[in-house]
């Protein structure tokens, strides 16, 4: 047992051994293929250049010799690391900071074959459109989200209805519209795309608007701007989605607690209002944050009625610089730094209740 | 004494399942009425049809003079004379075990928040769960959440609290704390209908206890008689198994 433990630790771990790989191609790259502009090593001599080759083979070599000690393998790991951060940045950083200098002062954008060149020109150009756009994004997620979920919180309890068989007449009739119609609309809404929905709503909307209310359509069309319609293609087609993860965390809360609460002489409404609501929110919380994040993504569909978010923006750029992708990728990028620290955020607000409720034992 | 609560002919199915059949049961202001039986006998949907958390197939309940069955009664209003303790407590999770007691004065009463909440501690006082008030109910031990229940319908100050196998959920080292707080609640002169397995519990405070059998009331008598000489031959056999497996 001991022994295999033994052996097993032999071996570098898959972590060392890859960036070691990593460490070796960029050395083997520096010395065939010297950068142009600033860098770390092309003022270096060859024998200099050589030497963290020759380190990191030589760590993994000596990693397989026999009895070799932990704190030699730590030694061993760290090097390799620093060696990697090195070359990050002398493959990464330096790069984008050389085209930086080379761009900042053309009048134009760089040839079509300098990739990096002319997505770096574009953000030094376009910078403030894109953080402009950003903000449309994240303001018609956000805003979209908590609207969609008052408008989900008013659905759901619609939807959770149960006709009873001592109710009057007109009471299962009230209760079986609402039920209907919340059932409808979920599924209209989650059963057609999103930009099908956002072109309907933004053309339509203003003229039966007009129309019913009699006014002239420029007063109305004054009102209803591009925002306006985009914050209400979002917040509808949120609300739909809500819903049903509402409907699921609802129905997840123990039947007991709404019987205690009629019990105790409290309403339907109250019931629902004070106890049963605000746990089934809470058991959907991870669902609701996760509808958050995929909005941020999916208004990049509004472009299509011409709301000024990250994608149109993009898209403005693909115009201004006849440049197809690079434009794209920027966008693409921001996408994604956005959406990664967003969840990392929601993960940990969860983490922090989740560990609360783990203490606790269960209630029922 | 004043009747305050009578049943008559009362039935209910769950579709095709008659689970109660033509009860027919009086309730006296002061009274301690246990009901014992076997599971699926009917105990705990007779205590849910008179706080109408079901609604009884045909028959009538009038309570404190009024037919609560009546369409156009104020089931709110009825159910905050009548309290209910649950066998799973159902104590509110979300809120604090002093929330858990405001809730309803606040919504149904409309007490004021100092007033209902100097309530609340009258009754957590009475429970003995006075230095819990600030805790969430996820913290307590069955036998403390099912003493903060019986004070949460406490305070609703009904006249008639029913209990549906209070002590069946608990660890049994803590059913005696329920138990005497029930005791003392009986002896303060409440009313309660109680449904249990505790056979020492119904023999030493019932003023009357209520064999039910297949949804039937078998035999109603005092403790003494239905205990001891129990006229019918379902009683006898129930009671034999009872007390032979050490209840």
């Amino acid at each position: 047992m001991i022994e295999a433990m033994h052996r097993k630790s032999r071996y570098p771990n898959i972590t060392v051994l890859i960036l070691g790989i990593a460490v070796s191609l960029f050395n083997l790259k520096t010395i065939l293929s010297p950068m142009t502009g600033l860098s770390l090593f092309n003022q270096l001599p060859l024998l200099l250049k050589i030497i963290p080759l020759i380190l990191t083979v030589g760590g993994i070599v000596i990693w397989f010799l026999p009895k070799i000690s932990i704190k030699t393998k730590t030694f061993i790991k760290i090097t390799i690391w620093v060696l990697f951060f090195v070359y990050l940045v002398e493959n990464l950083v330096l790069p984008i900071i050389n085209s930086y200098l080379s761009v900042k002062d053309l009048q134009k954008i760089p040839d079509r074959s300098h990739f990096l060149d002319s997505m770096i020109y574009i953000v030094i150009r376009y910078w403030p459109d894109f953080l402009r756009g950003l903000a449309v994004t994240l303001r018609l997620s956000l805003s979209g989200t908590l609207i969609g979920l008052l408008l989900g919180l008013i659905l759901v309890f619609f939807r959770t209805i149960t006709i009873k068989e001592h109710d009057s007449e007109l009471m299962a009739f009230i209760k079986k519209v609402g039920l209907a119609s919340s059932k409808i609309y979920v599924n209209i809404f989650r059963g057609t795309p999103m930009m099908v929905q956002a072109v309907i709503i933004y053309y339509l909307v203003p003229v039966a608007l007009a129309a019913v209310l009699k006014t002239p359509q420029a007063e109305i069309d004054k009102l209803f701007t591009l925002m306006t319609a985009g914050l209400v293609v979002v917040s509808l087609n949120t609300a739909a989605y809500l819903t049903e993860v509402l409907r699921g965390g609802i129905a997840s809360v123990d039947k007991g607690q709404l019987e205690a609460a009629r019990s105790l002489g409290m309403s339907y409404g109250q019931s629902m209002r004070y106890v049963v609501f605000p746990q089934g929110i809470r058991n959907a919380l991870p669902s609701i944050c996760n509808e958050f994040l995929i909005n941020i993504k999916d208004t990049s569909v509004l472009n299509v009625i011409g709301v000024a978010e990250l994608f149109f923006v993009a898209q403005d750029a693909k115009y201004r610089y006849f440049r197809t992708y690079e434009p794209f990728i920027i966008a693409a990028v921001i996408y994604l730094v956005v959406t990664l620290s967003t969840s990392k955020i929601i993960q940990k607000i969860e983490k922090k209740m989740n560990l609360e409720a783990k203490e606790l034992p269960s209630c029922n | 004494m004043k009747k305050l609560l009578a049943i008559r002919n009362l039935s209910k199915s769950f579709g095709n399942l008659s689970v109660l059949s033509d009860i027919n049961l009086d309730v006296f202001e002061k009274e301690v009425v246990c009901i014992i039986g076997a599971s699926g006998s009917g105990k705990s949907t007779l205590l849910r049809c008179i706080n109408q958390l079901e609604h009884p197939d045909s028959g009538s309940i009038w309570f404190d003079g009024a037919d609560i069955t009546a369409p156009g009664v104020n089931l709110n209003r009825l159910r905050t004379k009548i309290g209910m303790v649950f066998q799973s407590f159902n104590l509110f999770s979300n809120k604090t075990v002093l929330e858990n007691l405001t809730l309803a004065p606040c919504c149904v009463l409309k007490l004021g928040k100092k007033s209902a909440q100097q309530k609340a501690w009258e009754n957590l006082e009475i429970v003995g769960m006075t230095e819990y008030a600030q805790r969430s109910p996820l913290t307590l031990s069955g036998g403390q959440k099912q003493r903060v229940a019986i004070a949460r319908s406490l305070v609703m100050k009904p006249k008639m609290i029913l209990f549906d196998e209070p002590t069946s959920a608990l660890d049994p080292e803590m059913v005696g704390e329920v138990l005497t707080v029930m005791k003392n609640l009986a002896a303060s002169g409440m009313t309660m209908i109680v449904v249990t397995h505790e056979m020492s519990f119904a023999s030493e405070v019932a003023t009357r206890v209520i064999f039910m059998d297949e949804g039937k009331i078998i035999e109603s008598g005092s403790p003494a008689v239905l205990f001891h000489q129990p006229k019918q031959e379902r009683t006898r056999q129930f009671l034999k198994r009872v007390l032979s497996s050490g209840a």
